[in-house]
Protein backbone atom coordinates (compact mmCIF):
# COMPACT_ATOMS: atom_id res chain seq x y z
CA UNK A 1 0.00 0.00 0.00
CA UNK A 2 2.90 2.27 1.06
CA UNK A 3 3.95 2.18 -3.17
CA UNK A 4 0.60 3.43 -4.30
CA UNK A 5 -0.68 6.30 -1.22
CA UNK A 6 0.32 8.55 -3.72
CA UNK A 7 -2.64 7.36 -6.03
CA UNK A 8 -5.08 8.51 -3.78
CA UNK A 9 -6.10 12.10 -3.98
CA UNK A 10 -8.97 13.86 -1.83
CA UNK A 11 -10.84 14.81 -5.13
CA UNK A 12 -11.20 11.20 -6.31
CA UNK A 13 -12.91 9.67 -3.61
CA UNK A 14 -17.06 9.27 -3.90
CA UNK A 15 -19.67 8.27 -2.00
CA UNK A 16 -22.39 7.45 -4.24
CA UNK A 17 -25.80 6.01 -4.23
CA UNK A 18 -26.81 4.18 -7.21
CA UNK A 19 -29.35 1.74 -8.44
CA UNK A 20 -27.03 -0.54 -10.64
CA UNK A 21 -22.89 -0.64 -11.95
CA UNK A 22 -23.24 0.87 -15.13
CA UNK A 23 -24.67 4.32 -14.04
CA UNK A 24 -21.66 4.51 -11.45
CA UNK A 25 -19.31 3.50 -14.60
CA UNK A 26 -20.98 6.44 -16.88
CA UNK A 27 -21.13 8.84 -13.49
CA UNK A 28 -17.26 8.49 -12.76
CA UNK A 29 -16.31 7.80 -16.65
CA UNK A 30 -18.06 11.48 -16.78
CA UNK A 31 -16.61 13.08 -14.00
CA UNK A 32 -12.85 11.90 -15.12
CA UNK A 33 -13.49 13.00 -18.83
CA UNK A 34 -14.17 16.28 -17.35
CA UNK A 35 -11.23 16.81 -15.76
CA UNK A 36 -9.02 15.56 -18.20
CA UNK A 37 -7.76 12.38 -16.86
CA UNK A 38 -9.32 10.28 -19.21
CA UNK A 39 -10.35 10.07 -22.94
CA UNK A 40 -14.05 10.52 -24.20
CA UNK A 41 -13.94 6.53 -25.12
CA UNK A 42 -13.01 5.66 -21.48
CA UNK A 43 -16.44 4.77 -20.22
CA UNK A 44 -17.91 3.07 -23.09
CA UNK A 45 -14.31 1.18 -22.74
CA UNK A 46 -14.98 0.77 -18.96
CA UNK A 47 -18.79 -1.05 -19.50
CA UNK A 48 -17.97 -3.06 -22.24
CA UNK A 49 -14.60 -3.93 -20.53
CA UNK A 50 -16.16 -5.19 -17.03
CA UNK A 51 -19.31 -7.20 -19.30
CA UNK A 52 -16.29 -9.46 -20.84
CA UNK A 53 -13.70 -9.76 -18.06
CA UNK A 54 -15.52 -8.44 -14.69
CA UNK A 55 -13.61 -7.11 -12.21
CA UNK A 56 -16.08 -7.75 -8.59
CA UNK A 57 -14.00 -9.98 -5.69
CA UNK A 58 -15.59 -11.94 -3.66
CA UNK A 59 -14.07 -10.99 0.15
CA UNK A 60 -16.11 -13.49 1.72
CA UNK A 61 -12.54 -16.10 1.51
CA UNK A 62 -10.76 -13.55 3.65
CA UNK A 63 -13.80 -12.82 6.14
CA UNK A 64 -17.61 -13.49 6.43
CA UNK A 65 -18.38 -10.03 7.51
CA UNK A 66 -16.55 -7.44 5.61
CA UNK A 67 -18.21 -6.48 2.29
CA UNK A 68 -17.07 -7.17 -1.31
CA UNK A 69 -14.79 -4.81 -3.60
CA UNK A 70 -14.22 -4.37 -7.48
CA UNK A 71 -11.58 -3.37 -9.39
CA UNK A 72 -12.79 -1.84 -12.76
CA UNK A 73 -10.10 -1.25 -15.31
CA UNK A 74 -9.11 -0.62 -18.93
CA UNK A 75 -6.45 -0.64 -21.59
CA UNK A 76 -4.04 1.95 -21.12
CA UNK A 77 -4.86 3.77 -24.18
CA UNK A 78 -8.29 5.41 -22.40
CA UNK A 79 -6.53 6.83 -19.70
CA UNK A 80 -4.25 10.36 -19.62
CA UNK A 81 -3.05 9.84 -15.76
CA UNK A 82 -2.21 7.35 -13.29
CA UNK A 83 -4.60 7.08 -9.87
CA UNK A 84 -6.93 5.21 -7.80
CA UNK A 85 -10.44 6.69 -7.89
CA UNK A 86 -12.32 5.19 -4.66
CA UNK A 87 -16.03 4.80 -4.71
CA UNK A 88 -17.81 3.97 -1.75
CA UNK A 89 -21.49 2.92 -2.64
CA UNK A 90 -24.29 3.38 -0.10
CA UNK A 91 -26.13 0.33 -1.15
CA UNK A 92 -24.15 -2.47 -3.08
CA UNK A 93 -24.74 -3.03 -6.67
CA UNK A 94 -24.18 -6.89 -8.84
CA UNK A 95 -21.27 -7.10 -10.22
CA UNK A 96 -19.83 -10.78 -11.82
CA UNK A 97 -17.09 -12.36 -9.74
CA UNK A 98 -13.77 -12.10 -11.13
CA UNK A 99 -12.43 -15.61 -10.81
CA UNK A 100 -15.81 -17.18 -11.36
CA UNK A 101 -17.96 -14.60 -13.91
CA UNK A 102 -21.04 -16.90 -13.59
CA UNK A 103 -21.29 -15.89 -10.18
CA UNK A 104 -23.08 -12.57 -9.20
CA UNK A 105 -21.75 -10.68 -6.07
CA UNK A 106 -22.91 -7.69 -3.95
CA UNK A 107 -20.07 -5.21 -4.13
CA UNK A 108 -19.91 -2.35 -1.67
CA UNK A 109 -16.27 -0.61 -2.78
CA UNK A 110 -14.79 0.28 -6.11
CA UNK A 111 -11.21 0.93 -6.90
CA UNK A 112 -11.19 2.08 -10.21
CA UNK A 113 -7.37 1.64 -11.70
CA UNK A 114 -6.91 4.60 -13.79
CA UNK A 115 -3.26 4.06 -15.52
CA UNK A 116 -2.07 5.61 -18.93
CA UNK A 117 1.32 3.37 -18.48
CA UNK A 118 1.82 -0.32 -20.26
CA UNK A 119 4.16 -2.32 -18.00
CA UNK A 120 4.37 -0.07 -14.76
CA UNK A 121 6.95 -0.82 -12.59
CA UNK A 122 4.45 -0.85 -9.10
CA UNK A 123 2.00 -3.54 -9.56
CA UNK A 124 -1.06 -1.60 -8.28
CA UNK A 125 -3.55 -4.55 -8.29
CA UNK A 126 -1.04 -6.86 -6.34
CA UNK A 127 -0.67 -3.74 -3.72
CA UNK A 128 -4.50 -3.04 -3.45
CA UNK A 129 -5.44 -7.03 -2.71
CA UNK A 130 -2.92 -6.96 0.29
CA UNK A 131 -4.92 -4.08 1.54
CA UNK A 132 -8.88 -5.98 1.29
CA UNK A 133 -7.67 -8.92 2.36
CA UNK A 134 -6.98 -7.50 5.49
CA UNK A 135 -10.37 -7.59 6.97
CA UNK A 136 -9.30 -4.38 9.42
CA UNK A 137 -8.84 -2.16 6.71
CA UNK A 138 -12.48 -3.02 4.97
CA UNK A 139 -14.73 -3.22 8.36
CA UNK A 140 -12.81 0.25 9.01
CA UNK A 141 -13.82 1.85 5.54
CA UNK A 142 -17.21 0.71 6.90
CA UNK A 143 -17.22 3.07 9.55
CA UNK A 144 -16.08 6.15 7.85
CA UNK A 145 -18.45 8.09 6.12
CA UNK A 146 -17.24 11.11 4.70
CA UNK A 147 -14.38 11.76 1.84
CA UNK A 148 -11.63 13.56 4.13
CA UNK A 149 -11.54 10.43 6.74
CA UNK A 150 -11.42 7.76 3.71
CA UNK A 151 -8.66 9.85 2.49
CA UNK A 152 -6.54 10.15 6.16
CA UNK A 153 -7.11 6.59 6.69
CA UNK A 154 -5.95 5.07 2.73
CA UNK A 155 -2.72 7.26 3.04
CA UNK A 156 -2.09 6.60 6.84
CA UNK A 157 1.02 5.53 7.52
CA UNK A 158 0.14 3.30 10.18
CA UNK A 159 -1.87 1.34 7.93
CA UNK A 160 -1.99 -2.66 8.45
CA UNK A 161 -1.14 -4.86 5.92
CA UNK A 162 -0.73 -8.76 5.62
CA UNK A 163 2.63 -8.80 4.57
CA UNK A 164 2.03 -11.89 2.26
CA UNK A 165 2.72 -12.42 -1.20
CA UNK B 1 12.18 -23.98 -20.07
CA UNK B 2 8.81 -24.09 -19.49
CA UNK B 3 6.87 -21.28 -21.38
CA UNK B 4 3.20 -19.72 -19.24
CA UNK B 5 0.67 -17.53 -20.93
CA UNK B 6 -0.84 -15.52 -18.45
CA UNK B 7 -3.99 -13.07 -19.76
CA UNK B 8 -6.47 -11.03 -18.71
CA UNK B 9 -9.11 -8.01 -19.88
CA UNK B 10 -6.41 -5.47 -20.20
CA UNK B 11 -3.01 -7.00 -19.55
CA UNK B 12 -1.78 -4.30 -17.27
CA UNK B 13 -3.05 -5.70 -13.74
CA UNK B 14 -4.20 -9.23 -13.21
CA UNK B 15 -1.82 -11.15 -15.59
CA UNK B 16 1.06 -9.26 -14.40
CA UNK B 17 0.48 -10.12 -10.72
CA UNK B 18 -0.46 -13.53 -11.96
CA UNK B 19 3.20 -13.82 -14.14
CA UNK B 20 5.05 -11.98 -10.87
CA UNK B 21 3.59 -14.93 -8.55
CA UNK B 22 3.93 -18.26 -10.67
CA UNK B 23 7.54 -16.78 -11.54
CA UNK B 24 8.85 -16.45 -7.90
CA UNK B 25 6.47 -19.54 -6.70
CA UNK B 26 7.99 -22.27 -9.35
CA UNK B 27 11.60 -20.93 -9.07
CA UNK B 28 11.44 -21.41 -4.97
CA UNK B 29 10.13 -25.04 -6.06
CA UNK B 30 12.76 -25.24 -8.07
CA UNK B 31 11.87 -25.08 -11.82
CA UNK B 32 12.77 -22.57 -14.45
CA UNK B 33 9.79 -21.63 -16.44
CA UNK B 34 9.10 -17.45 -18.33
CA UNK B 35 5.37 -16.05 -18.06
CA UNK B 36 4.56 -13.50 -20.47
CA UNK B 37 1.38 -11.40 -19.60
CA UNK B 38 -1.11 -10.11 -22.53
CA UNK B 39 -4.09 -9.12 -23.40
CA UNK B 40 -6.94 -12.19 -23.80
CA UNK B 41 -8.47 -10.25 -27.52
CA UNK B 42 -4.44 -10.72 -28.73
CA UNK B 43 -4.19 -14.02 -28.10
CA UNK B 44 -4.56 -15.86 -31.49
CA UNK B 45 -4.15 -19.82 -32.32
CA UNK B 46 -0.40 -19.47 -33.90
CA UNK B 47 0.73 -17.57 -30.18
CA UNK B 48 -0.88 -19.96 -28.07
CA UNK B 49 0.82 -23.03 -29.53
CA UNK B 50 4.03 -21.38 -28.64
CA UNK B 51 3.39 -22.03 -25.20
CA UNK B 52 3.32 -24.94 -22.54
CA UNK B 53 0.64 -24.08 -20.78
CA UNK B 54 -2.22 -21.42 -20.49
CA UNK B 55 -3.19 -19.57 -17.04
CA UNK B 56 -5.83 -17.39 -17.50
CA UNK B 57 -7.80 -15.80 -14.50
CA UNK B 58 -11.02 -17.92 -15.02
CA UNK B 59 -12.30 -20.22 -18.12
CA UNK B 60 -11.66 -18.19 -21.43
CA UNK B 61 -13.48 -18.53 -24.87
CA UNK B 62 -11.76 -18.52 -27.94
CA UNK B 63 -12.21 -19.47 -31.78
CA UNK B 64 -10.23 -22.13 -31.22
CA UNK B 65 -9.49 -24.76 -28.80
CA UNK B 66 -6.72 -24.55 -26.85
CA UNK B 67 -4.06 -27.56 -27.52
CA UNK B 68 -2.17 -26.99 -24.26
CA UNK B 69 -2.89 -27.67 -20.65
CA UNK B 70 -4.84 -25.24 -18.95
CA UNK B 71 -4.82 -23.90 -15.25
CA UNK B 72 -7.06 -21.27 -14.20
CA UNK B 73 -4.92 -19.01 -11.83
CA UNK B 74 -7.35 -15.95 -10.85
CA UNK B 75 -7.06 -17.02 -7.06
CA UNK B 76 -3.57 -16.19 -6.65
CA UNK B 77 -4.53 -12.77 -7.00
CA UNK B 78 -6.14 -12.47 -3.32
CA UNK B 79 -2.15 -12.81 -2.05
CA UNK B 80 -3.77 -15.31 0.26
CA UNK B 81 -1.31 -18.81 0.72
CA UNK B 82 -4.11 -21.05 1.16
CA UNK B 83 -6.45 -19.92 -2.02
CA UNK B 84 -3.17 -19.37 -4.26
CA UNK B 85 -1.50 -22.96 -2.83
CA UNK B 86 -3.92 -25.52 -5.11
CA UNK B 87 -3.27 -23.17 -8.25
CA UNK B 88 0.46 -23.48 -7.95
CA UNK B 89 0.11 -27.17 -7.05
CA UNK B 90 -1.74 -28.00 -10.16
CA UNK B 91 0.67 -25.78 -11.89
CA UNK B 92 3.38 -27.51 -10.94
CA UNK B 93 1.80 -30.94 -11.67
CA UNK B 94 1.25 -29.67 -15.26
CA UNK B 95 5.22 -28.68 -14.92
CA UNK B 96 6.08 -32.21 -14.31
CA UNK B 97 4.13 -34.03 -16.40
CA UNK B 98 5.74 -31.60 -19.68
CA UNK B 99 9.19 -31.70 -18.04
CA UNK B 100 9.31 -35.81 -18.35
Amino acid sequence: MKAIKSLFDKNLIFIKNVQEKREIFTLIGNLLHERGMVKEEFTKSIIERENNYPTGLDLSPVAKDIPNVAIPHTEPEFCLCKCIVLVKLLKPVLFQNMIAPDKEIDVKYLFFIINNQKGNQTNILSELMGFFTTAENMKKLEQLDNKEEIYQFLTNKNIEIKGVQ
Amino acid sequence: MIKILAACGAGINSSHQIKTAIEEEMKKRGYTIKVDAVVIKDITEEMMNQYDIFTPISKTKFGFDIKIPVVEAGPILYRIPAMAAPVFNELESVIKKIDK
